[in-house]
C-alpha cells in the first residue's frame, strides 16, 4: 500500500483525493492544511488523519509520498522539509513562484534522492499526447507555427489567483501548461515576447515564442472573470507538411438538455468522457514511480525549464523586451 | 489465470485488430489461428508471429476463440467452437439468417460456453455516460429516437468481401444495422417491433445495397430511424460515424462517440480525423475475458445478437415486399 500525504484542501487537492479512492494499492493517509482539512477529509479521504501543519504530518503520519496542492508561493518551504526526511513528491504546476525557490527545492531533492515529479498534467490529456505522437511520427513534417489557446474562467474572485506576488498571475500559472506542452513536443525555446492586460480581476496575456529549432509559437492564455465563459482550449500546430487541429469547442461527445436537470454533463477538463481522465493518469504514473523508484515521466527539470518559459514570458510583459529563459535570475 | 485464445478464420477486417489485443494482453495467451483459406491463415500466423493450426487442433488447444470469418460461416465456426467447449466471441452480426442465429444460440447453450459478439459501442464511453443520464431520468419517457452509423464504401467494402452476399448475407444494412440499434436497445430497453427500410444502390460496381436508410418503431410505441449507409465519400475526413440522438418527454441526449478527434490535414493527402479518445475495443475484449473467468453473459450475448439479426432479416423483408413489416423474433 502506497500512503499519500495530501498538501492543500483546495480544488486540485479535491481533484487528486477522489482519484486516489479509485487506484489500487494506494491510499491517502493524510491531509494537511493550515486552515484545517477537517471537512475535506470528512469528504473526500475519510481514511485520512487531518493535520494543520504539514511538518507534523511528515514526522507523525507514516505516509510515503507527499502530494503538494498548495498556492504556488508555498511549494518550497513545504517540499524542502518533505524530501530531507525521504518523502517522494508530486507538485503542481508551476514548481514555484521564483526561480530562487525552485531551484533550491530542486537541490533538495536531488541530495535527497527521492523522486519529485512537477504535475504537468496537460502531457496526460490525450489530445495533447495524441498530436504530440502524431508530430514525433512526421504527420504535419517540420514543425513551423504552433498556436495554443486556454481560457480558465475564475470561478470565483479575489482569490490567492488574483495575487500576482503568490501566482505569478495568467502567464506563470496558465500559460506554463501551454509551455510545457510546446517544450516537451517541438524542444527548447530561444526566446519570449509577451503583452498582458490586466482589469476588474481579468488578467488576458499573449506569449509568442521563439524556439531554438526555428518554429514560431503563440500562446494565449486568459483569465476572464466571467463565470458565464466556457472553460475553453484549443490548438493549431503547423508544419511543411501538415497541420494538426483541436478546439475543446468542437468536441462534445455527450450533450444532455434536460428540464429537470440544469446541469448536463460538463465540458470541464476534469470531466472528458474518457475511460481514465488525464488526472487519473498522471497520479497512477507518480504512484508507479514511488513504488518502483523509477525516474518520473516528468522530471524536475522539465518543471524548471517550464518555469523559465514562464517567468521569461513575466519578465518580457513587464519590460516589454525579448526575454530568453536562460536569462531569467534566480 | 490465463485465458487461451485463437482466431477462428483471418477473413475479416477486424482480424488485425484483434490479434494485436490478443497479443497484448497479459491475462490471454494467444495460441494461432485456423482457417478455410490455408494461405490467408498461415500469412496471417505469421503476421501475428502464432502458430497456424488445423480448426480441431487450435479449438483442442483453446479455452476461448474469436470468429473473424465472413457472416455466412459464422454457424459453423460457432457449433464447432461449442462441440469443444470452447467460448466465442463472435463477429456481428451474429448470423445471416434466424434460423443460424437460433442454431447458435442452442448450440451455445446446449454445451454450457458462453458467446459474446464483437460490438464495441458500449464499451465507448460517452455512450456510457449517455446511458447514466437516461437511467438517470434526464430525458423523461423515450419519444423519439435518431441514429446513423455511416461509413465509406472504400477498402473494406469494395476490396473486401462485405459487398459479396454469398460472404456477407447483404450489403449496408446487414453490414451497419445491428450497432446503433443495440445502441438503443442497451440503453433504453426497448425493442424494435416494426421495420421499413429504404435500401437503394448509388455506386457503380455494387451488387448490393449502399444506402440503408430504415425507420422503426419501438415497443414502447417510440419512432427511431437510423442511417446506415456506405455514403461517405472518399475523402470524408473519417472512415466513418456513430451517433444517437434520445428525445424524451423531458428533454433530449446525444452521443457522437467518435467525436473527440483532431483535425488533421496533409500535403497532398486532404483532411481526415486523429481520435484520440479511449479505444472502446479494449473494454469488449476486457468484458469478454472476464464473463468466461466468472461465467456471466458478456454484455452482448448470442440472445442479443439473435434480436438484432432479427432486425437486420426484417429490414431486407421490408425492401423485398416494398411494405413496414413486423419483426419475428
Amino acid at each position: 500500500m502506497v500512503r499519500i500525504g495530501i498538501l492543500g484542501r483546495g480544488f486540485m487537492a479535491t481533484v487528486h483525493a477522489l482519484r486516489y479512492a479509485d487506484i489500487d494499492g494506494v491510499e491517502v493517509a493524510a491531509v494537511a492544511s493550515p486552515s484545517g482539512p477537517t471537512e475535506f477529509v470528512s469528504e473526500y479521504a475519510p481514511e485520512a488523519t487531518a493535520y494543520d501543519d504539514a511538518v507534523e504530518m511528515y514526522d507523525d503520519a507514516s505516509i510515503d509520498a507527499v502530494d503538494v496542492c498548495t498556492p504556488t508561493h508555498t511549494h518550497r518551504e513545504l517540499v524542502e522539509p518533505a524530501v530531507e526526511r525521504g518523502l517522494d513528491v508530486l507538485c503542481e504546476k508551476p514548481i514555484e513562484r521564483t526561480l530562487a525557490d525552485a531551484e533550491a527545492m530542486a537541490d533538495a531533492a536531488g541530495d535527497a534522492g527521492v523522486t519529485f515529479m512537477p504535475g504537468h498534467t496537460l502531457r496526460f490529456f490525450p489530445e495533447y499526447a495524441k498530436a504530440r505522437e502524431r508530430i514525433r511520427e512526421g504527420d504535419i513534417g517540420s514543425p513551423g507555427n504552433a498556436r495554443l489557446f486556454r481560457q480558465s474562467p475564475f470561478a470565483e474572485p479575489d482569490t490567492w489567483f488574483h495575487d500576482e506576488e503568490k501566482s505569478g498571475g495568467v502567464l506563470l500559472d496558465l500559460a506554463i501548461h501551454d509551455f510545457d506542452f510546446l517544450r516537451w513536443t517541438l524542444g527548447d525555446v530561444e526566446h519570449v515576447f509577451a503583452r498582458r492586460q490586466r482589469w476588474d480581476d481579468h488578467e488576458y496575456g499573449l506569449a509568442t515564442l521563439r524556439f531554438e529549432s526555428g518554429a514560431v509559437g503563440h500562446v494565449d492564455a486568459r483569465w476572464p472573470n466571467r463565470p458565464d465563459l466556457p472553460f475553453v482550449t484549443r490548438f493549431e500546430l503547423s508544419g511543411d507538411d501538415g497541420l494538426l487541429e483541436f478546439d475543446s469547442e468542437d468536441v462534445s461527445p455527450v450533450e444532455v438538455y434536460s428540464t429537470t436537470d440544469e446541469d448536463g454533463p460538463s465540458r470541464d477538463p476534469i470531466d472528458e468522457p474518457l475511460e481514465k481522465d488525464p488526472y487519473r493518469l498522471e497520479l497512477e504514473a507518480f504512484v508507479q514511480c514511488v513504488r518502483s523508484g523509477d525516474r518520473p515521466p516528468i522530471t524536475i527539470d522539465d518543471g524548471l525549464e517550464a518555469l523559465r518559459i514562464a517567468l521569461a514570458a513575466v519578465e518580457s510583459a513587464e519590460t516589454g523586451r525579448r526575454v530568453a529563459p536562460e536569462e531569467v535570475a534566480a | 489465470m490465463t485465458l487461451r485464445v485463437g482466431l477462428l478464420s483471418t477473413a475479416h477486417v477486424h482480424t488485425n485488430g484483434f490479434a494485436a489485443r490478443l497479443s497484448a494482453r497479459a491475462d490471454v495467451e494467444f495460441v494461432g489461428v485456423t482457417d478455410d483459406d490455408a494461405e490467408r491463415g498461415r500469412e496471417a500466423a505469421e503476421r501475428f508471429d502464432v502458430a497456424f493450426l488445423e480448426p480441431e487442433d487450435l479449438l483442442a488447444s483453446v479455452d476461448a476463440a474469436v470468429v473473424c470469418s465472413t457472416n455466412t460461416t459464422h454457424r459453423r465456426w460457432v457449433e464447432s467452437a461449442a462441440d469443444a467447449g470452447v467460448h466465442v466471441l463472435c463477429e456481428k452480426p451474429l448470423a445471416t439468417s434466424l434460423e443460424d442465429a437460433r442454431a447458435i444460440v442452442d448450440a451455445c447453450e446446449a454445451a454450457g460456453v458462453r458467446l459474446g459478439l464483437c460490438m464495441p459501442l458500449p464499451f465507448s464511453v460517452p455512450a456510457k455516460r449517455a446511458k447514466d443520464a437516461y437511467e438517470a431520468g434526464t430525458i423523461g419517457d423515450l419519444r423519439v429516437a435518431v441514429g446513423t452509423n455511416r461509413a465509406w464504401l472504400r477498402d473494406r467494402h469494395l476490396t473486401g468481401w462485405s459487398a459479396s452476399p454469398e460472404h456477407s448475407g447483404g450489403g449496408a444494412a446487414m453490414d451497419h444495422t445491428v450497432h446503433i440499434v443495440n445502441l438503443v436497445r442497451w440503453i433504453t430497453g426497448e425493442e424494435v417491433v416494426e421495420v421499413d427500410a429504404s435500401f437503394s444502390t448509388m455506386h457503380d460496381g455494387v451488387d448490393v445495397e449502399d444506402i440503408n436508410v430504415l425507420s422503426m418503431e419501438l415497443s414502447n410505441g417510440s419512432i427511431f430511424t437510423l442511417d446506415g449507409s456506405w455514403d461517405r465519400p472518399d475523402d470524408w475526413d473519417y472512415w466513418g460515424d456513430a451517433t444517437l440522438n434520445l428525445v424524451g418527454t423531458d428533454g433530449e441526449l446525444s452521443v457522437d462517440v467518435f467525436d473527440q478527434t483532431l483535425k488533421r490535414t496533409r500535403e497532398g493527402e486532404g483532411i481526415d480525423g486523429v481520435y484520440w479518445g479511449s479505444i472502446p475495443d479494449d473494454g469488449l475484449l476486457e468484458d469478454f475475458v472476464d464473463a468466461v473467468e466468472n461465467d456471466r453473459s458478456p454484455l452482448v450475448s448470442a440472445e442479443d445478437g439473435l434480436r438484432e439479426t432479427a432486425v437486420v432479416l426484417a429490414t431486407y423483408e421490408s425492401d423485398e415486399r416494398g411494405e413496414p413489416v413486423a419483426v419475428e423474433y
